[in-house]
């Protein structure tokens, strides 16, 4: 699938090979760069200080010391347990560290004659082994790795005498609950979006597919968020060439922050330039489940609730998982509806100028007289006018988006009305042309994702200038332009317009219509997933 | 790479960009449509040059129109009737407007062309044809002008829609167009809805558009095209009433003439000025495909005639007298189905026409009727069968002798049977149909009767 | 994307039908009934129609027959392997000359008819440069976005033109077709001359099979292809002539629009049915000129070995010239037979030659490919 992608690869890798070698040392950005590599000594207090050098501006860093209580001996062992205030759970370490290993500690001291134990080597692996009940454990010999565990909420337990240190998994910060998405809300779907947690969100996916084949391959993206992307699929649907694509483009990103889903979507788009988004995002699980099981990929950020899929594809933009849980004819008919107002909310006011500003003769005569008779005395002409609602309109939609609820719903109701209403009468506006722009933008809500808005929202804009000059046939051209980009666009492989173009009736029956659930037995063909059936036989399970 | 494909691709965009600024420089095309003048209807009549005299007498032969088109005795007169948006009703500035809706503009001049040009030097805006409903030619001028040439201007003009109606008037065309419409703003519109409503009713022809006028001149046939008149139209050939004074009050004087029942619309406040404003499209003028003139008028019943031969339209009633005690019994046609069979034995052509009329018995005047039984149907039907045998003999009769014209596409089907003969005479078609023998073989069929069918 | 040799990119058998028919059907959608008319004299338009195409499958399987001996490669590559790089080089050139014409030819039509039906006041330069930016866009995309965007545009063609066909019904009156054959068969025969010139566009399959995934299955996609333009014309030509009569399409310069103008539907929308037609004529012309414009630049870049790219924006100015040479409406039509000749020599007459040169000197491989 990615054959000349490859290729593509292989030939930069070679030619990179010593620009790689100078941007790993241009990585190490911090002051304290020769000792990030370097190991734990033993020395407990200049490992402490080594650390907090390191992490020399943050006040939060908590360091609690551990010593057997009444000595004063430096061949007991200490014990340092480092965390940061707010990241880690205090609970989780102080019961399940500290206590046991102070009573420990006081039970050692009381029978102090055993000192088996106070011996470097094997204290770790007590605590390990006998102390400390955290169940996720790990352990590591560099300063650089225990620096970057701190910094993600875990427990850093240095053992003075010890060359390693052990790492206690205690992430404890808040989290929101799981809310309805806001931006897609559902009827009959259900309700719990997406948080700002990478591990709740893979939950939340994994409550849904329980299928060992589920898999996330882990990654960190940005230098110095270090922020954490896991790649899902499921292994024996996804197409391997795809997974590998993601993941080595991911791999790519050289940039120090990775804030949101949303820039990470530009680094690894095919290609950014273009207007129309060739990722999908969304907040809904039941979206990224759906999309997983067709053999697609599911990319998610620490921090963000929206969640990438890819490949995608146009007419995903336009359905909703909401087509699925109803019954099929409805389902059928709302999606052909979608398009036309797709198409509606793009060709709209552009047709309108056309009509007006150059063939008039092709209006029905009656409504053009009408348009006439309302039109004396308005002082614009109809493209002028048309760009100027257009930009009103836009100009309210930004609006409403600053404002509180409460005070958006006010600012539509008075933008839409009020204004548009006195502008009439003002003989600023004609009434026809106020009557497009409020039905194209209705038209331009109902289109399930934001996503695809973006582009019908400027490229109406485009069209009302090809209109205004050129009529029809400036429309027309325009129209040309749009398809011709989209046809080239591709996204991972897969083309931007499938499965329309290039044709593969297999895929029709999802595609305007949603054909019953029944007939869908087949994953999409254009994904080339590896197991075919969706439905009935050589099924798993 | 990926720099470099960006870089590229900005550089185009950007070179696009700059020669897209020679987009700017003009909407060429833009005129908004408030700046329109839409021309609702055209009414062409002609008049004399004063400088030379008139002539008496249409025009049988091609030599002939040669010769008067060189002299152009007659000027055009075009009226282009104007919509005037503001006035119409049922806009937001609504409210009773003062002005009337439309206007009437009339100019004179040699061609059509030319006319729409003065046209332009008098009003404030462009002039608009993609509106044109329709057209009325009045009938001197169309006996007097080639058709085909008078409106070859229309017909080119990019603008001028195919189906426009035209409709030829008796008096001045440009009269029909300044009624004062009741139910619609515009004379024109009103005139073009009339036109359509009747399409298929009793006495109109079946199409009469720009575009089926273009056909049938392009292939030289001979056709038929709608004819508009007043209700009350004084000294014309065709069969109205007369009225001498139209004044409400003398109502008494009116003459009737054949069959024709007067109407008068008790709405108006008087049929005080000048000549009553009812417009009635009933009838047709009969245009000769040769010389592309007119020679002559078909009534109602005749009109129905031709359509029921043509095949055309289903629609026509025949009202007769019974045969024994002379009351007025009238039929409704409903379906109509005929074939004109060619027929050439000996190199002599003769026509047979094959009708199968079928319709309802809607009105009588009998006591005795008693539509429930079978006698008097069938005696009905067969006094129906000669009224409509007159009716068609009477057609086929002032067709083929009176007026020479081949209207119903007896030379049509002539060609499709006989192909070969016809490609030998059909440069003298219109000659030899005057005395082709035309049989009739006509069968008439009472179908039904309605709610009531007796009276007792 | 560089093509030097062999085209790299493939398209499926479902594209190349596209392909070829979008490329058949273009400017001749608006002017055929008029030029079959003309020839033809009778209302027996439709059978020279039909009769010309089917007479066009035999010169376009020969042409197929020998494109497969040279798998992979276009025209323009095995020219020079059968008769030699001189001539070859020669018969390349004016294969780049004929698209290239064909492409100006397709842009002036377009720009003509924008003229007349819609902008009537803007200067054709500027509409024809729109039309040619449109077009280069999508050019430069190279084969497969080609392909794809046909077939995006296809059904919507189709089902269009379909459409407005069925309701053009409405005026329709069987007697404009008869007599059938009144005048025997020899005005079709006369006709077939004309309308052959139309179905002008198969002679691309020499370029169109090297970049075919099936080569195998080239001859099904000629005869699908030139079938589908078939349908469209006969079609076409039957409503036309039935709804308009014969003598009438003789006097009128846009018989088609006239049709379409005639439609008539109550409830006002009388007009907009131009509208509609306006998306089938502007796709069809795009497409054909797209298509030309595509396969000149394939041309240049394959007999001076360079990418085909750097010819789409050199080519602009020839096709632009071109498009603008005829003096007037006549001198169109006039191209349009010439371009419509070049056609014929191009697509029936040379390819049969270089087959026969090729059998004889045993050129190319006569084995078929592996039908899997």
């Amino acid at each position: 699938m990615f054959k000349r992608q490859k290729q593509r690869r292989e030939l930069q890798d070679k030619g990179n090979t010593s620009k790689n070698a100078s941007k790993n040392t241009s990585e190490n950005v911090s002051k304290n760069a020769d000792k990030n590599t370097s190991k734990i000594t033993g020395n407990i207090d200049e490992d402490i200080k080594t650390i907090k050098a390191a992490l020399c501006c943050s006040p939060d860093l908590v360091i609690r010391r551990l010593k057997p209580a009444d000595s004063s001996d430096d061949t007991v062992v200490a014990y340092a347990v480092m965390y940061i205030e707010g990241l880690a759970d205090r609970k989780v370490i102080e019961n399940n560290v500290i206590k046991p290993l102070l009573k420990e500690l006081s039970q050692e001291a009381k029978s102090s004659s055993d000192k088996a134990y106070t011996t470097r080597t094997s204290i770790t692996e007590k605590i390990k082994n006998t102390i400390a009940s955290v169940s996720n454990l790990n352990e590591t010999d560099n300063f650089d790795e225990c620096i970057n565990e701190v910094l993600t909420g875990n427990t850093i337990f240095l053992t003075s005498k010890s060359k390693s240190a052990l790492v206690f998994n205690t992430p404890g910060w808040k989290t929101r609950n799981p809310e309805e998405p806001i931006s897609e809300p559902s009827v009959r779907g259900s309700r719990d979006g997406f948080v700002e947690t990478l591990q709740e969100n893979i939950v939340r996916i994994r409550r849904r597919v329980r299928d060992p084949g589920f898999a996330i391959k882990k990654l960190k993206v940005g230098r110095r968020t270090k922020t954490d992307v896991a790649v899902v699929y499921i292994s024996n649907i996804a197409n391997k060439d795809l997974v590998e694509e993601v993941v080595h483009r991911i791999e790519q990103i050289n940039i120090d922050e990775m804030i949101s889903a949303g820039t990470l979507e530009q680094f690894i788009e095919d290609n950014f330039l273009s207007l129309f988004p060739q990722i999908q995002y969304t907040e809904r699980p039941d979206r990224v489940v759906a999309a997983l099981m067709e053999g697609r990929t599911a990319i998610i950020l620490d921090n963000t609730p929206f969640v990438l899929i890819v490949p995608a594809t146009l007419p995903m933009f336009i359905q909703s998982p909401e087509d699925y849980y109803d019954r099929w004819i409805y389902s059928s008919v709302i999606r052909v509806l979608r398009y036309l107002v797709v198409l509606f909310s793009l060709f709209l006011p552009s047709v309108y100028i056309a009509y007006i500003s150059f063939h008039q003769g092709l209006i029905p005569t009656k409504l053009a007289i009408f348009i006439a008779s309302t039109r004396e005395g308005v002082p614009l002409p109809s493209l002028i006018e048309a760009l100027l609602m257009e930009t009103t309109l836009e100009i309210l939609r930004e609006a409403g988006i600053r404002l509180p609820k409460t005070i958006g719903q006010a600012v539509g109701i008075v933008g839409g009305l009020v204004i548009g209403e006195a502008a009439v009468r003002a003989g600023i506006v004609s009434p026809v042309s106020v009557v497009v722009v409020a039905l194209t933008a209705i038209a331009s809500f109902s289109v399930p994702q934001y996503a695809i808005g973006i582009p019908i929202r400027l490229f109406r804009f485009v069209l009302m200038i090809t209109a205004g000059i050129l009529g029809l046939y400036g429309v027309m051209l325009a129209f040309i332009m749009i398809t011709v980009h989209i046809v080239r666009l591709k996204s991972f492989g897969v083309n931007y317009m499938s499965p329309f173009v290039p044709y593969r009736p297999g895929d029709w029956k999802d595609f305007i219509f949603r054909l019953p659930v029944m007939m869908m037995k087949k994953r999409p063909e254009i994904l080339k997933t590896e197991d075919q059936w969706r439905q009935g036989n050589s099924g798993k399970g | 790479m990926r720099k470099n494909k960006v870089r590229s691709k900005v550089t185009i965009l950007v070179g696009l960009l700059i020669t897209l600024a020679v987009f700017l420089s003009g909407c060429w095309d833009r005129r908004e449509i408030e700046e329109l003048s839409m021309v609702a209807g055209l009414a062409i009549d002609c008049e004399e040059n004063t400088s030379t005299p008139y002539k008496e007498g249409s025009i049988s032969n091609k030599e002939e129109q040669m010769e008067f088109d060189k002299e152009k005795q007659l000027q055009i007169i075009v009226t282009q009737q104007y919509i005037v948006p503001k006035a119409v009703s049922g806009g937001e500035k609504g409210g009773t407007s003062q002005k009337s809706p439309y206007a009437n503009v009339s100019v004179d001049g040699n061609s059509i062309y030319e006319i729409m040009q003065k046209f332009e030097n008098i009003n404030s805006r462009t002039p608009n044809y993609e509106h044109l409903r329709v057209i009325i030619i009045s009938d001197k001028a169309a006996r007097y002008f080639n058709l085909y040439k008078l409106l070859n201007a229309i017909l080119r003009h990019p603008e001028t829609p195919r189906n426009i109606d035209m409709l030829v008037s008796e008096r001045k065309a440009c009269s029909i167009l300044d009624i004062a419409p009741r139910s619609e703003d515009i004379p024109a519109f009103k005139l073009m809805m009339l036109v359509r409503k009747t399409k298929s009713k009793s006495g109109t022809p079946s199409v009469s558009t720009l575009g089926d006028m273009s056909k049938a001149m392009a292939a030289g046939k001979s056709f038929v095209i709608q004819r508009v008149g007043f209700r009350q139209d004084i000294g014309s050939e065709y069969d109205t009433v007369k009225i001498s004074d139209s004044n409400y009050n003398n109502l008494a004087n009116i003459n009737k003439t054949s069959g024709m029942n007067f109407i008068y619309d008790s709405g108006t406040k008087g049929l005080a000025s000048g000549m009553g404003d009812i417009i009635e499209a009933v009838g047709a003028a009969v245009i000769k495909g040769q010389t592309y003139n007119m020679t002559g008028w078909l009534n109602r019943s005749e009109t129905d005639a031709l359509n029921w031969i043509t095949g055309k339209v289903e629609e026509g009633s025949v009202e007769f007298k019974e045969s024994k005690s002379s009351e007025t019994i009238v039929y409704d046609v409903d379906r109509v189905k005929t074939k004109i069979k060619p027929e050439i034995l000996e190199g002599k052509i003769s026509f047979t026409v094959d009708m199968k009329m079928e319709g309802t018995l809607v009105e009588d005047w009998l006591m005795t009727a008693d539509a429930f039984k079978e006698e008097f149907i069938k005696d009905m039907e067969m006094n129906a069968e000669k009224e409509v045998r007159r009716i068609l003999e009477k057609t086929l009769e002032k067709l083929q002798k009176e007026l020479k014209t081949d209207v119903a596409g007896f030379g049509k089907q002539l060609s499709i049977k006989y192909p070969r003969y016809w490609n030998d005479i059909k440069d003298n078609w219109e000659e030899i149909f005057s005395d082709v023998p035309i049989n009739l073989d006509l069968k008439v069929y009472i179908r039904d009767f309605g709610r009531q069918g007796s009276k007792k | 994307m560089h093509i030097t040799d062999n085209p790299k990119d493939k398209i499926s058998t479902v594209q190349a039908i596209v392909f070829i028919s979008s490329l058949t059907v273009g400017a001749a959608i608006i002017t055929l009934p008029r030029s079959a008319a003309r020839s033809v004299n009778t209302p027996d338009v439709w059978a020279s129609i039909l009769f010309g195409g089917l007479i066009a499958i035999i010169p376009s399987i020969i042409l197929v027959k020998l494109s497969q001996r040279f798998p992979g490669k276009t025209c323009f590559q095995f020219n020079r392997i059968i008769t030699g790089k001189f001539l070859g080089w020669i018969l390349s050139f004016l294969m780049i000359a004929y698209y290239t014409l064909l492409a100006g030819f397709e842009g002036r039509m377009m720009v003509e008819l924008v003229r007349v039906y819609l902008l009537p006041r803007t200067p054709i330069e500027v509409a024809l440069m729109a039309f040619l930016w449109a077009g280069t866009y999508l050019t430069v995309s190279g084969i497969n976005p080609i392909a794809r965007a046909f077939e995006f545009y296809f059904p919507i063609v189709i089902f269009i033109f379909f459409s407005v066909l069925f309701l053009g019904l409405q005026r329709f009156e069987l007697d404009n077709l008869r007599p059938l054959f009144g005048q025997g068969f020899k005005p079709v025969l006369r006709g077939i001359m004309t309308t052959f010139l139309t179905y002008a566009g198969f002679e691309t399959m020499m370029i169109l099979t090297a970049f075919m995934k099936e080569p195998w299955k080239a001859v099904k996609v000629v005869v699908i292809g030139i079938g589908i333009s078939i349908a469209f014309y006969v079609s076409l030509s039957v409503v036309v002539v039935g709804v308009l009569t014969v003598e009438e399409i003789k006097t009128l310069a846009w018989p088609t629009i006239a049709l379409v103008n005639s439609i008539e539907y109550p409830g006002g929308f009388v007009e907009n049915f131009q509208v509609f037609f306006l998306i089938v004529w502007i796709f069809a012309i795009y497409t054909t000129f797209v298509s030309s414009h595509y396969i000149a630049c394939l041309g240049l870049g394959q007999i001076s070995n360079k990418a085909f790219n750097s010819f789409v924006y050199a080519l602009i100015p020839i096709i632009y010239i071109v498009a603008l040479a005829p003096q007037n409406l006549e001198e169109v039509f006039q191209l349009g037979d010439y371009i419509g000749y070049f056609g014929v020599f191009m697509g029936g007459i040379v390819p049969v030659i270089l087959l026969f040169i090729a059998i004889i000197r045993r050129e190319g491989c006569a084995e078929k490919q592996g039908e899997k």
